[in-house]
């Protein structure tokens, strides 16, 4: 069961990496966070691009939608010189503030993963989901 | 030491349909999952391998020999699979009994297997000529001979069979205790109760008036685990505790205060949490579980049971009271069958719960930034509420157990309107936990549900302070499409 879920993973990092055509960094023992090294913004942030750090449900509780955490490198700035929404660039509420990360309060609706990286929901979904939260103007 | 069986009922269906004497004995293997503690063993079948006619060396109405090639192929594939195995075959007579010459030649080979092979558990099923009966035997490797298996359980959809070896048939006696019950249900349904073990996690007030329910009505195999100690606080609803029973842990209590009302139990109290792995082990080797908690361990029991394909019945109570006026009194009893493909995750009742699985900084984060409501709030509680929902919920098992209707997904129970409702099974797609192929009926190879530690930022934390710790995806671990086409086949 540990390889499948293992599978399962590197599964989605390669889908995450191809689609998103960037190259995907991942805790190999525990699977408890990845990184887009570019991961695109919507066109109202600068720069275009930036690292996005996922902490991820891990082995043992791939189905708790609550584990995610999102954050993004926090040189990121809105075009139009308004503040970002549910970003907390300091350490209250941010455990990885000093290693230069935002944490975005965003949740997860919808998850329901299947042992076949085919069916249900996958990695690449949440990345949609959240890109699409910063694309809200 | 005690082994026991448990199948998914179309998979037992499939076997039987597979395995049944057409004018020649068939063989079959089994490739199963397996539960483990303290010498008692849990196996759930997860293939079945039935021997083609180019497998026997030699096949008769009375007889069989297996090729070796097909013997030493399954053996590797169980290797490989991590799976034990039983071999199954069919007689052509009825009822099923072993003959001294399957006695001599399952016990040769099984010894044989047993010293050439580390940590594989070996058991064995006859059927009748009709597919009808059953008869089972193991290889105990401490004794190294054949033991009668304890049990085997088919859980359906809509019932629940449990079939005893031969010579557990001949041993029933019944208590005066038990004459009106035996009235009501009959005295087959009061030995199927002596025989189930039954698990109650949660022993507050639902999990106390249910175990004394199923203590009174017969069940005489129970473990009851929470970790709490018994607060004048919950004196209001605790059947059978005192001011006397201040400060004892409720699942000692209540093993002690059943013990005193009935002979003959076999209660076994756990004073610790559900989250403990070895306790969590304890219960994947019961046949039913009730959950009366009213916390995330609920997601943890949900997940428990569909692995070990344990009934699992869901028992909760709730009072809304806003400006001292109820607006809702009640409770509901989820009924989760494995195989039925709808569980308590896919449901998605108690999603809320799940923030109880993150880490403590992170929990505390949820509740200050508001996602959390009412965390750590003691609920209104009242005694003959909790006593309803535990006979609902009882009654549920009954039904199922018994073959008497199929339990509805959700009772509900509405005190303000004195209403029951009830909701037909759902199936829904796509639930990790509930579907076949996910962590259903995969025993120990599903990881246990804890909750975690502050450990996991941390860990993070040094991985991200050493950025050659986590590892750039490298080609070699992309699937193949001949891989891709197995997954999704």
């Amino acid at each position: 069961m540990k390889e499948r879920i293992i599978y399962w993973y590197l599964t989605n990092f390669k889908l995450i990496s191809t689609v998103l055509n960037s190259p995907v960094i991942y805790d190999q023992e525990r699977f408890s966070w990845m990184r887009v090294e570019r991961f695109p913004l919507p066109p109202h942030f600068t720069p275009p691009a930036t690292k996005f750090l996922l902490v991820l449900p891990g082995l043992a509780n791939i189905e708790n939608k609550h584990k995610f955490e999102f954050y993004l490198y926090k040189n990121i700035k809105r075009l139009d010189g308004k503040s970002i929404k549910h970003f907390y660039a300091e350490g209250f509420y941010n455990p990885f503030a000093h290693k230069g990360y935002a944490r975005f309060s965003f949740h997860v609706d919808y998850w329901k993963p299947s042992l076949n990286p085919k069916q249900g929901t996958n990695l690449l979904d949440i990345c949609q989901a959240f890109y699409n939260f910063l694309a809200r103007k | 030491m005690k082994l026991k069986i448990t199948f998914l009922g179309k998979k037992f269906e499939e076997l039987r349909e597979k395995i049944k004497f057409n004018e020649k004995e068939k063989f079959a293997f089994l490739l199963c999952n397996r539960s483990e503690f303290n010498s008692r063993i849990k196996l759930i079948p997860d293939k079945i391998i039935l021997a083609k006619n180019s497998d026997y060396s030699a096949v008769s109405a009375g007889f069989y020999q297996l090729k070796r090639t097909f013997v030493k192929k399954v053996i590797t594939q169980a290797l490989e699979e991590e799976k034990d195995i039983i071999q199954v075959h069919s007689h052509p007579f009825n009822p099923a009994k072993y003959s001294s010459v399957d006695r001599n030649s399952e016990l040769e080979f099984m010894n044989y297997l047993f010293e050439k092979i580390e940590n594989m558990y070996h058991a064995s099923i006859v059927f009748s000529k009709d597919a009808q009966t059953l008869d089972s035997w193991f290889f105990n490797p401490k004794t190294r001979n054949l033991q009668k298996t304890e049990k085997i359980l088919v859980v359906y959809p809509e019932k629940f069979v449990l079939y005893l070896p031969q010579e557990e048939k001949e041993n029933v006696s019944f208590s005066q205790i038990q004459d009106r019950t035996i009235r009501a249900f009959g005295k087959q349904a009061v030995k199927i109760f002596s025989k189930i073990d039954v698990g109650i996690i949660g022993a507050s007030g639902i999990g106390g008036p249910l175990a004394e329910i199923l203590a009174r009505t017969g069940f005489k195999n129970l473990i009851i685990c929470d970790p709490d100690k018994i607060e004048l606080s919950n004196l209001n609803r605790l059947q059978g505790a005192g001011i006397k029973d201040e400060n004892k842990n409720k699942a000692i209590f209540y093993k002690n205060y059943l013990d005193s009302l009935i002979p003959n139990l076999n209660i076994k109290a756990i004073p610790k949490s559900f989250f403990l792995p070895e306790v969590q082990m304890q219960f994947a080797l019961v046949d039913i579980i009730f959950s009366c908690v009213d916390s995330g361990a609920v997601h943890s029991i949900n997940r428990l049971a569909l692995a070990n394909l344990c009934p699992l019945f869901v028992l909760n109570s709730g009072i809304n009271v806003e400006n001292e006026k109820i607006n809702f009194i009640g409770g509901h009893i989820y009924s989760v069958i494995p195989g039925n493909n709808v569980c308590i995750n896919c449901l998605g009742v108690f999603d809320h719960l799940l923030y109880q699985f993150l880490n403590p900084s992170a929990q505390q984060r949820e509740i200050q930034q508001g996602y959390v409501q009412g965390a750590n709030l003691p609920e209104p509680q009242v005694y003959f509420l909790n006593s309803i929902i535990a006979s609902l919920g009882f009654w549920q098992m009954i039904k199922y157990i018994l073959g008497i209707k199929q339990p509805e997904l959700k009772i509900y129970y509405n005190a303000l309107q004195n209403k029951i409702v009830s909701s037909e099974i759902e199936e829904t797609k796509g639930c990790l936990v509930c579907k076949d192929s996910g962590f259903l009926a995969q025993a120990n190879k599903v990881p246990l549900l804890i909750p975690e530690t502050n450990q996991i930022y941390q860990k993070i934390l040094n991985s991200l302070e050493n950025e050659n710790s986590g590892i750039i995806l490298p080609k070699e671990i992309i699937p193949t499409q001949k891989e891709q086409k197995n997954e999704s086949s």
